[in-house]
């Protein structure tokens, strides 16, 4: 609960120096009175812009406005509002002022003047965000209107009974009730439920490239497997094939003469197959070279690390003299400081300092530092030779020759080009050889070494696919596919749905609920300040539209002025009555447009409005002892604020002073 | 499956990558990118042209950090002070340019020497 203890005000519009309103921590009415224009409504504008750092003027100059005129002539430029209270058993001291800049004569505009909030909790200085938190906390600036009760504020519940609606009057009285609070859950969940969705939408994506991927690798896996049975079977065809040969050859060894060009041949095929291998050998090593790409490049490095280019050498030379002079500069200025010789350890007299401040200041004239632009090129220099020492310690060498090996694969091909030859002339000669079954088995024996080198190419071909297939299910493997399962996220969208429908029916019927609560207990004080027995109740509508039902369940037409009034502080008491909010209610002169009756009864009225009322009225519109009476001791508090009309400016020096028993 | 599209070269550049390929030199066409690119240094092909207006010259923007993941090329071309305007297009010239020389030597060739365009 809230409990304004004091309002201490400085140089705030007719406030001169400093003027303080102590309302001491008893609960009960304070009348604050005063003739008009003399300072009322100022004390809630000091209020505002101690909450809420708020002016209530539209001028370009705002300070100005606000600022005291006598304050300002006299060029004191400071102002400031201190607020101490009490909020639910802490104690809080805070103070706003706006200060003109020290290093200006003069303020032209509000960015001259410096603002500053200080919140003391317990003794102890808040951090500005935990200042506005708090604030935000304990008088969000939403509901002032609900304590800070400005004439204005008061026409706008009227406006209620005028037009039946006042959308802002609307949206803060939900606030008040908390139904706010509700829909803020409920926004919050339809958030959460979006959020939910978009979850959905890109799991179905994920499942949707999981699902292709999955399809791609289920068909990679089959190629493979097809892949694998055709080398299997090529393998196992050549192989018998294999097995036929060696027969045959068997056969063709049992005689002399084809018996040596079989074993030519074979020897023949084995230095082919040497020379294609070494072909091979060479090539991978080449192309192990080439991956190496970065050796290529090395000398151009090493070269531009070698020379290094005349301007630079010339900059790096002034440098490193100018860094010389300043390790001296620095040297004898210790010497200077230490007052001692470092070499003899003796005192230095005038003369030696004198001699050693010469040198300090031939040192200094000499200084002639390298400009910006020749700083930078030395920089980039350095950021060069940094970067390029760096490359060739990544760079391995290359521990053969390309042209070493482009050589021995230029013998190699020769030599396997001459190997074919001899080879297929050998097996030429084999075709040819004579005798009935010599000449059979002979072309047996050449159909079936072509059958072996058909079966070869098979298994070869078939190997290179495998090996592109097999680096495609890779690539796949390595993206991590992994079963989404849409049943948690489609449950959580289920469960954020249904409370989506239990909050919207609860703030209706929430909603409904406060508004006959609100409604009942604005009646109740209705009837107890109204003096016309004919009128029986308010209605409010679904939008807090007002109604003065009379008896016999007419609507009050044309509702008096005073009667609105007495309305209004209905509504403000049944709104108080149902919301969390309880403490200060400022009420500025509400009286104007009542029957003597009908203020007895309001007065009286205050003690249940809230805890801590203060009140703000022209002086001729209550009667102090009567009021005294009908609060029964609940009257703790009575200033007034008045003007010295003998003191010149007097119009801008409200004195208050308070009436002591 | 390596697309060519990635690499934005002249077509005898992709038909000398295709002949280094298929004659067992590389097995990757950015291997044979990166290895032209560090010819071009070590012979300074660069040396007389506008290298902007090559690197520019197919209308392609492919990243050059594709075949440059290290900034190997990419410090060197800034170091350098080969192409300030843009050290990407830097590199797309030097490629562009050591094929080309690469492809000089290569493409009437049975037997594929590349050793004696080299320095090292």
């Amino acid at each position: 609960m809230l409990h304004i203890n004091s309002i201490t005000i400085r140089n705030f519009r007719p406030y001169y120096g400093v003027k303080k309103f102590d309302f001491g921590s008893e609960n009960g009415l304070s009348v604050i009175f005063g003739d008009n224009g003399i300072g009322k409504s100022s004390l809630i504008r000091a209020l505002k812009f101690v909450l809420y750092d708020e002016f209530d003027n539209d001028s370009e100059f705002k300070i100005k406005n606000e600022l005291n005129i006598i304050a300002w002539e006299e060029q004191s430029y400071d102002m400031y509002v201190a607020l101490d209270f009490d909020y639910n058993d802490d104690k809080y001291i805070l103070k706003r002022s706006k200060t003109m800049n020290t290093m200006l004569s003069e303020p032209k505009n509000d960015g001259d003047f410096i603002g500053s909030i200080t919140l003391n909790k317990n003794g102890r200085i808040q951090s500005n965000d935990e200042t506005e938190r708090l604030l935000k906390n304990i008088i969000p600036k939403k509901i002032s209107e609900y304590i800070l009760f400005e004439g204005e504020t008061i026409s706008k519940y009227k406006d209620l009974l005028d037009n039946n609606k006042n959308q802002e009057i609307y949206e803060s009285i939900r606030k008040i009730l908390g139904l706010t609070i509700l829909e803020n859950s409920q926004f919050d969940l339809e958030n959460q439920l979006e959020q939910y969705e978009n979850q959905r939408i890109k799991l179905l994506k994920d499942k949707s490239t999981n699902d292709n991927l999955k399809k791609k690798l289920s068909n990679l896996e089959e190629e493979r497997r097809i892949l694998e049975e055709s080398i299997d079977d090529a393998i196992l065809k050549r192989d018998e094939a294999l097995n036929q040969k060696s027969k045959y050859e068997e056969f063709l060894r049992s005689n002399q003469r084809s018996n040596d060009l079989i074993e030519k041949k074979a020897n023949k095929e084995a230095e082919l197959k040497i020379a294609n291998d070494t072909i091979q050998g060479n090539k991978d090593t080449i192309k192990g070279l080439i991956k190496n790409y970065k050796y290529f490049s090395l000398k151009i490095i090493e070269s531009s690390l070698e020379q290094t280019p005349q301007d630079i050498v010339r900059l790096k030379k002034i440098k490193d003299e100018q860094l010389n002079k300043t390790d001296k500069i620095k040297m004898l200025e210790e010497l200077l400081d230490s007052d001692e010789c470092t070499y003899c350890g003796s005192n230095m007299d005038d003369k030696h300092k004198k001699i050693i401040m010469e040198k300090i200041n031939k040192l200094k004239k000499s200084f002639n530092p390298l400009k910006d632009d020749e700083e930078e090129i030395l920089l980039s220099h350095e950021s060069k030779v940094m970067r390029f020492k760096e490359l060739l310690s990544e760079i391995k060498p290359n521990d053969k020759k390309i042209k070493d090996l482009e050589t021995e694969i230029q013998t190699k091909v020769i030599e396997t080009d001459r190997l074919k030859t001899d080879i297929k002339g050998i097996k030429d000669q084999i075709n040819s050889l004579g005798g009935d079954n010599i000449e059979k088995i002979t072309k047996a024996y050449a159909s079936i070494e072509r059958n072996i080198d058909l079966h070869n190419k098979i298994i070869d071909d078939c190997d290179t696919q495998l090996k592109v297939i097999q680096k495609s299910i890779d690539q796949i493997i390595k993206k991590e596919i992994v079963d989404i399962d849409l049943s948690k996220i489609d449950s959580k969208i289920k469960t954020t749905k249904s409370l989506i429908e239990i909050f919207k029916d609860a703030i209706k019927k929430f909603s409904y609920k406060m508004r006959l609560k609100v409604q009942n207990d604005a009646t109740e004080l209705f009837k107890e300040i109204s003096n016309n027995q004919e009128y029986e109740r308010l209605e409010f509508d679904d939008y807090y539209g007002l109604k003065l039902i009379d008896k016999r369940n007419r609507i009050v037409p044309n509702i008096s002025s005073g009667y609105m009034t007495l309305i209004t502080i209905s509504l403000i008491y049944g709104l108080h009555k149902n919301s969390s909010l309880t403490g200060t209610i400022v009420l500025d002169a509400p009286f104007s447009v009542l029957t003597d009756f009908h203020r007895d009864r309001i007065i009286s009225a205050f003690q249940k409005l809230s805890p801590q009322v203060i009140l703000l009225v022209y002086k001729d519109q209550v009667d102090i002892f009567k009021v005294r009476e009908q609060m029964q001791g609940k009257l703790i508090n009575e200033f007034e604020i008045y003007q010295n009309k003998n003191h010149p400016d007097y119009s801008y020096k409200t004195e208050v002073k308070r009436w002591e028993d | 499956m390596e697309t060519l599209a990635q690499i934005g070269v002249t077509d005898d550049n992709l038909q000398c990558l295709e002949k280094l390929k298929s004659y067992g030199y590389i097995d990757e066409l950015q291997e044979g990118v990166r290895f032209a690119a560090s010819i071009a240094l070590s012979k300074k092909l660069y040396q007389g042209h506008n290298l902007m207006k090559i690197g520019t010259k197919l209308n392609t923007r492919w990243n050059t950090d594709l075949v440059d993941p290290g900034s190997y090329f990419r410090d060197i071309i800034k170091h350098l002070n080969l192409c300030p305007e843009n050290y990407g297009v830097g590199l797309r010239s030097l490629i562009i340019l050591g094929l080309d020389y690469i492809y000089e030597k290569i493409k009437d060739q049975d037997i594929v020497l590349i050793g004696g365009i080299l320095d090292v």
